[in-house]
């Protein structure tokens, strides 16, 4: 890696943005090496350490749980059903609709999903459907930009013409000629955003969306730290397996 | 083959009968057919005009560069964890793969290391920084600390993969002659791979911001905070200004990243 001039001035200016935010936060870190954060840590520790495995706690985590798979489920199917409309209104050569195509996923993805979950309680009030609802738009956003990209990657002009010529319309043309050759990768890519949904979902309670999170939130808030840590437990295996599930139907799918 | 077929079309209708069941269990939970669509109205007027007075904006940018400098600071520390990290881990650059003599307490405790950065990267960030707020009060600190914790385990595991995947020959003499971990790291492997690591650190920044900005709802500064703050006060043409601003900062983060991979790669 040889310096230039331009890769001199943007990592002199990289150092300077660095300094300029370590002025600006006014924060010291080295509190956390404190003794009473530590002593807090190890008090933390001790009561985390041993979970309550009660069967009436137990039982109303695992019902938590089913819903948040529940919300990530639902929210990735619809999405990818409303990405594989965007990418097939996107095959337009009118200016304005595909602008407005891709202004209406930037704006559905660069706003984080949290933040469309609290926005939305305040029209949908509490609970699972504001969940899946934050998810949805999050992710059409996502996938729609993804699919989109797809399509354009894959059109070539030479059979397109050869179809038009055979009087095919573009919709035969997709079905029979472009979709068999994206469909692994859209299965591949539908399965990540479920991967993410899912930790999503289990974080969107903290909210009030229901879930886990809403669990967690309040056993957190009522300082019970051994049931936090059984629904802390409930969580990461929940994750695991879904990833477990999403890798075998990747490498049923797309044979990687 | 036929059989095969079968499967996948039974799979298709699982999912279809999943999806349709979910959705109706979801909508009857969340008690939604007693929804009164007139309150939907009231609430999306509310939402403007856009709230431009000169003390609100003055709050706001100076929360955008909280969340920013949060951001930074905490790739930077992760990324000063996890490259000497990555670099006692990684298979390709121990002495005891390359002579083969099957060291076995050497290999169990690079796996074991290993194992570690996977906890680290189970939980989510959020849950990470609602527990430190509990444990270190709320503030810039805790948002930095999560960030760190979670960042940490991906930014090792990655680079694990991209130095094991590296080209081997010129490490691999480097060590046979008897030159140390870090400076076989230095002289051989990062020349080599330095644009795919400048490349995830660039990425995770942008990732950063975006976590750095949902930190807030849990207490911990920024732009997020000021966000929850005037949700709860119902002073929602704020929060359609502060949505407008979090759109421009995160096209802007975009562009930044992608001038810094043009310029280094």
């Amino acid at each position: 890696m040889y310096l230039n001039k331009l890769k001199i001035f943007t990592i002199v200016t990289i150092s300077i943005f660095l300094t300029t935010c370590f002025i600006f936060l006014e924060t010291n870190l080295f509190e956390v090496f404190k003794y009473e954060t530590v002593l807090s840590f190890l008090i933390f520790f001790k009561e985390f350490s041993n979970p309550n495995i009660s069967t009436k706690f137990l039982s109303e985590v695992i019902n938590a749980s089913f819903e948040t798979v529940m919300i990530s489920f639902v929210s990735t199917i619809i999405s990818s059903v409303f990405a594989f409309f965007i990418m097939i209104v996107s095959n337009t050569k009118n200016f304005f609709l595909i602008s407005f195509l891709k202004l209406l996923t930037n704006f559905l993805r660069s706003i984080p999903d949290l933040l469309w979950g609290v926005i939305l309680l305040m029209f949908f009030g509490l609970g699972p459907f504001t969940g899946t609802l934050a998810l949805t738009l999050h992710t059409s956003g996502i996938l729609g930009r993804l699919f989109v990209e797809l399509l354009e990657n894959q059109k070539m002009q030479n059979t397109l013409s050869n179809f038009k010529t055979n009087n095919g319309s573009f919709l035969r043309y997709f079905f029979y000629y472009i979709f068999p050759k994206i469909f692994p990768q859209m299965i591949s890519y539908i399965l990540y955003r479920w991967e993410n949904n899912i930790r999503a979902a289990s974080i969107l309670g903290i909210i009030g969306a229901g879930g886990l999170g809403q669990l967690l939130f309040y056993r957190l808030s009522l300082f019970h730290y051994d049931e936090v840590s059984t629904i802390l437990f409930f969580t990461v295996s929940m994750v695991i397996l879904v990833d477990l599930l999403s890798s075998f139907l990747r490498s049923k799918y797309t044979g990687r | 083959m036929k059989n095969y077929f079968l499967i996948k079309n039974t799979l298709y209708l699982v999912i279809l009968f999943l999806t349709i069941i979910f959705s109706g269990l979801i909508i009857e939970k969340s008690n939604l057919l007693n929804l009164n669509f007139n309150n939907v109205n009231e609430v999306f007027f509310l939402f403007f005009p856009l709230e431009y007075s000169k003390e609100f904006l003055y709050t706001t940018i100076e929360n955008t560069f909280i969340t920013i400098s949060i951001a930074t600071i905490s790739v930077l520390i992760s990324t000063f964890i996890s490259l000497p990290m990555s670099v006692i881990c990684s298979n390709n650059l121990s002495s005891s793969t390359i002579f083969k003599n099957k060291n076995k307490i050497k290999d169990l405790s690079r796996y074991f290391l290993r194992t570690n950065f996977l906890f680290l990267r189970s939980l989510p960030e959020i849950i990470v920084a609602l527990l430190l707020v509990k444990i270190l009060g709320l503030g810039v600190n805790a948002a930095i600390l999560s960030i760190v914790i979670t960042f940490t385990g991906f930014m090792t595991k990655v680079f694990i993969e991209i130095i094991d995947s590296s080209n081997t020959v010129s490490s691999e003499n480097l060590i046979r002659s008897g030159a140390g971990k870090f400076k076989v790291f230095l002289y051989a492997t990062l020349p080599l791979c330095s644009k795919e690591i400048i490349s995830y650190i660039v990425f995770r920044w942008e990732c950063a911001i975006r976590t750095s900005l949902i930190l807030g709802i849990v207490g911990a500064g920024g732009l997020g905070q000021q966000m929850e703050l005037a949700i709860k006060m119902m002073d929602l043409n704020e929060v359609s200004t502060i949505v407008f601003l979090l759109i421009f900062l995160v096209y802007i983060c975009d562009q930044i990243s992608n001038f810094i991979r043009k310029v280094f790669i």
